[in-house]
């Protein structure tokens, strides 16, 4: 397994590399002068001047990013511009926040859409599967920020029985925080549901039609043991595949829902530093968004592992 | 944004090939109404998109006199801007996925068709795409050109642009090892035309399928940003720039925000049972 995780590791830091240069280079390469930028057009050329120094933007580009990517692997993403706020500050601040709603949005979409996905297995083509079809449709058709509009619209100002907005920590007040967190927790579970759902069903039919599961069949298995006991294991390599992807696509769907429901998470802190035109601020937290992704990717491929060993040997073997 | 384009609907046990079913032509049907509205959006429009009629009154719910859809917060005309705004929200989801289809298609073909390191390299350059969250890559985007209509369809583009490097290259190495691709080769013909002349008209079906499950996604990837203040600029309507708007004003009058949103869903609803429909009738 040490093996797996480092090969694995090793796969990983080429693309951290190229995204990581990428970022730096889209948001360093730009038209204009940074110092300007980051001004405004009234500043002077002497106050442009000291803040071409103060930031280094003299230096080649290449020697910038190096020191750059060097304070990433330290952990300094540097500072803000307006305020002087490490990055690493915000960041510790927001990334609890952004890692629950995306983790909690992801337990809640896996509980709703594997049960679903059993009873339609069990007979498929029949009501309930088609009720799963609709359902699915439905739910991956209407846009996370979409559901958290509509779910505001209700639940909010109708009903008035959960909040709109603002954010309550778990810690502090546990119920607080689940009638926070529970609006901006479903808009972002619901279109993975679907999603989820739909592959878990497929991965489960497939398991079923192979010969062990024909043979502990003729064996006199009741369908209940072999679908929960013998198919789902199998199925299950499948549907942490998909719940990785998903993981990947929820914490991009934190940027709009934290937004939305004014959570003050990685995203928000993303969109507000756009507005306030802080480039290492986006730079810092875009940067711990793909290593967040590149670890979910992991972990996805290590519980696969672990479920399933033959998918060690198979990237071990050079094929990955 | 979840990952609709990995999974077809209910595929495990459709049978593959057939007709369209009903289902699937109602969605065709849908379809084709919001591209005739996207197409003649502003020839229906009974009023200029940014007109103020604070005569008739603001924030009015439909069946308004004069205003079958109501008005917004300054008193223009909902249904005017939602017709105009199709058009807009349309045309900036098939520029994204025509453009990220372009890119794929020059990036996943030469990948497919060099092998080797070029192969590595832009495959590991597309795996470096796909390690960022769909819109914060947008979002660092928009950053670095500044919000714009055209920003939108780049930023969307590339979002995209990996999706379909990876299945052109999938699809050429497949192309690649079969006898008509040995055939063309042993007759002399350069790499640049047998990817050209031989092995792209033989993945436009899939690829076909790709793009309009692509552009399921380029619909709230659009709205999204719109909605964020990172895409579509006002006075410009679209789906989400309109539903950004309404969204201020949703304890007041929530018809700003349900109209576009029901466009949107309608639209990549159906988009998703027709793409499926057609992948299944396709046989791809």
């Amino acid at each position: 397994m040490t093996r797996y995780v480092l090969r694995r590791l090793a796969q990983m830091l080429p693309v951290f590399l190229l995204a990581s240069l990428a970022l730096f280079l889209a948001l360093n390469l730009l038209p204009g002068d940074p110092a300007r930028r980051l001004l405004g057009n009234r500043a002077s050329p002497e106050q442009v001047a000291v803040v071409r120094d103060r930031l280094g933007l003299d230096e080649p580009v290449m020697t910038r990013y190096a020191s750059w990517l060097a304070g990433v692997v330290r952990g300094d993403l540097g500072a803000s511009f307006g305020s002087a706020t490490p990055v690493r500050e915000m960041v510790a601040r927001a990334l609890p926040v952004t890692l629950l709603l995306a983790s909690a949005a992801l337990v809640v979409a896996l509980v709703l859409a594997i049960p679903a996905a059993l009873v339609s297995v069990t007979r498929p083509g029949g009501l309930v599967d088609g009720l799963l079809t609709v359902v699915s449709v439905v739910s991956t058709s209407v846009p996370t920020f979409v559901w958290g509009l509509s779910f505001i619209l209700v639940f909010a100002l109708a009903l008035r029985v959960l909040p709109s907005s603002g954010y309550v920590s778990p810690v502090a007040d546990p119920l607080g925080a689940a009638r926070s967190l529970a609006l901006p927790v479903l808009a972002m579970a619901l279109p993975s549901v679907g999603v989820m759902a739909r592959v878990a069903r497929a991965a489960m039919l497939e398991t079923m039609q192979e010969p062990a599961m024909q043979f502990a069949r003729a064996k006199g298995l009741s369908p209940s043991r072999l679908l929960l006991v013998h198919a789902l294991k199998p199925a299950s390599v499948a549907v942490v595949s998909v719940a990785g992807v998903e993981f990947a696509y929820l914490l991009g769907d934190t940027v709009v829902v934290e937004w939305v429901f004014s959570l003050p998470g990685l995203g928000k802190l993303l969109i507000d530093s756009f507005l306030q035109r802080e480039y290492f601020v986006i730079q810092g937290v875009a940067v711990v968004f793909t290593i967040a992704v590149l670890f979910s990717s992991l972990a996805t491929d290590l519980v696969n592992a672990s479920i399933d060993p033959r998918l060690q040997e198979r990237l071990v073997g050079g094929a990955g | 944004m979840a990952g609709l384009a990995e999974v077809p609907v209910g595929a495990a046990v459709r049978s593959s090939g057939g007709a369209l079913r009903t289902v699937e032509w109602l969605a065709a049907g849908a379809f084709g109404l919001i591209v005739l509205l996207a197409i003649l959006g502003p020839l229906l429009a009974p009023y200029p998109p940014e007109e103020q009629r604070f005569a008739d009154g603001v924030l009015l719910g439909p069946g308004s006199p004069g205003h079958l859809l109501g008005t917004d917060q300054l008193a223009r005309d909902l249904l005017s801007r939602l017709l105009v705004g199709t058009r807009v929200s349309l045309g900036v989801a098939l520029a994204a996925v025509v453009l990220g289809l372009g890119l794929g298609l020059l990036i996943g073909g030469i990948a497919g068709m060099r092998g080797g390191w070029v192969d590595a390299v832009l495959m590991r350059a597309m795996d470096a795409l796909l390690a960022f969250p769909a819109l914060v890559l947008a979002l660092v985007i928009a950053a670095a050109l500044g919000p714009s209509l055209r920003t939108t369809v780049l930023a969307i583009s590339i979002v995209m642009a990996p999706g379909f490097a990876r299945l052109v290259r999938s699809l050429t190495l497949r192309e690649r090892a079969r006898d008509y691709v040995a055939a063309a080769r042993a007759s002399g013909a350069s790499a640049g035309r047998i990817a050209r002349v031989h092995i792209l008209p033989n993945i436009w079906a899939p690829l076909g399928a790709q793009a309009a499950l692509a552009f399921g996604h380029a619909i709230p990837a659009e709205a999204a940003l719109s909605f964020l203040g990172l895409g579509v600029q006002l006075p410009d309507p679209s789906w989400g720039n309109m539903i950004s708007e309404g969204y201020a004003y949703l304890s007041l009058s929530p018809w700003g925000v349900v109209l576009p949103s029901i466009m949107i869903v309608c639209t990549v609803a159906s988009i998703s049972i027709l793409a499926d429909g057609v992948r299944r009738a396709l046989e791809v």
